[in-house]
């Protein structure tokens, strides 16, 4: 028995969520930012909070007085532990071309400012390679980590660059994979959306056989152009390869010493607790036998195809369903 | 996303300047996070089928007028996403009180996506198709 965790093997790592599960309610104003608080520590003791800065603080990339006030009295309020930092570096922001690398890292400062003075351990964004060094030395010197997401359609596997650059930097830089590269299959909820706006049965099915094969997206776009396919059917191909992802949960077992933060993304959990899309049995084995200490925010999107679902209950389920794999 | 929120409430005002009409819509950011107000690449509004000139729709941001041009050039200033912006409409012909065909098709730019190697397009493109009513009220 390793450690005060009772008859498990291991100790489960920690469990938490980002507050951009709840965006649909947000949006349409029906939880405010201390509501979601309030909803996440009913999730069980020491709960942690993914915020996204810019859902909420309207002074962003800047931290307002008024928004650190709410984190601080929330967190404290509701027993919250902050995990992470979600910002953006935003490349595209200025109109007809890319911001330069001092305009980025300017941009990034007070997010990274912000990221250490709410508390949280934390940053996740993406940023470009070149200004790395400069970022990890601000990090270093502000004592909090920063970590790139690895979501669909990257992988772990073909992440070698952004890796080396961890090796560099370990314990500063890092990386935070979405578990939306794990999938088995696309997700129930995407094929019912599209079927229910009207894709032919023949092309959703050539979709999902060619996805399975690891088609290039080109060629699945291709395919559904022969096939006479229209512009839903053309966003159909584009979702299956922007959303669902090919990469090995076991590489991360090797990983683990770069990964500071996980992204628990699924997309339904149906009636009978199942995710269909999302292979997270093999996602929790991975991160447990690499010995992961942090935590994986629980990230519902499948309010992406259907609105209506209660995304609240969703992330009920998905914590208990991967507690049930903690070994 | 969020396309049927784009466009706030269903009543139509109308502001009688000495020249012009302008009707006044409400508008809303349909993304799940604030961005930069210079992402807001077009602004493409028809009522009740006709299509309204690029020139001839502005957008009210903190109590200043911008045209669309001037739009682009806002990157440092932000539209959170839980706040209406009101779009100023020129509208030469007198509008009948009653129901009236509203859409609007905004061209976003989502700046945070890496316009790389993969060549996706993430110009997004969002309509929103409402029936609204005009009272004979003005503001």
């Amino acid at each position: 028995m390793k450690g005060g965790h009772g008859d498990m093997k291991y100790k489960p790592f920690g469990l938490g969520v980002t507050l951009y599960s709840f965006n649909v309610e947000y949006y349409k104003y029906t939880y405010t930012f201390e509501d979601m608080l309030a909803l996440a520590s009913t999730l069980g003791e020491g709960q942690g909070v993914e915020i996204v800065a810019p859902m909420f603080d309207r002074k962003y990339p800047d931290l307002s007085p008024e928004f650190e006030h709410r984190v601080r009295n929330g967190f404290e309020k509701f027993g919250l532990v902050p995990i992470c930092y979600s910002g953006y570096s935003d490349p595209q922001r200025i109109y007809g071309r890319y911001v330069t690398d001092d305009e980025m890292f300017e941009y990034l400062k007070p997010q990274l400012d912000a990221t250490k003075k709410l508390g949280f351990p934390l940053c996740r964004t993406s940023y470009r390679l070149s200004i790395a060094d400069k970022l990890a030395q601000y990090c270093e010197k502000l004592g909090i980590k920063l970590g790139v997401e690895i979501h669909a359609p990257q992988t772990i596997e073909t992440s070698e660059e952004i890796l080396e650059l961890c090796r560099r930097w370990e314990g500063i830089l890092g990386i935070v994979p979405d578990c939306g590269i794990f999938c088995r299959a696309p997700s129930d909820v995407y094929l019912k959306r599209f079927a229910d706006q009207g894709v032919p049965k023949e092309i959703s099915d050539m979709i999902v056989d060619m996805w399975t094969k690891r088609a290039d997206l080109e060629d699945i776009m291709a395919e559904v152009k022969s096939m006479g396919g229209n512009e839903l059917c053309e966003l159909m191909a584009t979702e299956s390869y922007i959303y669902f992802g090919h990469s090995d949960p076991a590489v991360m077992k090797d990983a683990v010493p770069y990964i500071i933060h996980m992204h628990g993304k699924f997309f339904n959990i149906n009636e009978k607790g199942e995710e269909l899309a999302v292979r997270i049995p093999e996602i929790v084995k991975a991160l447990q036998e690499g010995g992961y200490a942090g935590y994986m925010s629980s990230e519902y999107e499948g309010h992406h195809w259907f609105a209506d679902l209660d995304s609240f209950e969703q992330i009920k389920r998905h914590q208990a369903l991967v507690r049930s794999y903690f070994k | 996303m969020h396309d049927e929120q784009m466009i706030a409430g269903n009543k139509l005002l109308i502001k009688n300047s000495d020249v012009k009409n302008y009707v006044g819509i409400n508008i809303r950011l349909p993304w799940y996070r604030s961005l930069p107000i210079s992402t807001v690449e077009e602004l493409n509004f028809t009522i009740n089928g006709k299509a309204i000139a690029r020139e001839n729709v502005t957008l009210e941001v903190d109590g200043v007028v911008y045209t669309q041009d001037e739009l682009h050039k806002l990157d440092n200033k932000l539209w959170f996403n839980l706040d209406v912006q009101k779009a100023l409409i020129k509208f030469d012909e007198p509008l009948s009180v009653g129901k009236h065909k509203v859409s609007l098709l905004m061209q976003l730019r989502v700046p945070y996506v890496d316009k790389g190697p993969d060549h996706f397009d993430f110009a997004q493109y969002v309509l929103c198709e409402k029936t609204m009513t005009y009272e004979g009220r003005t503001w």
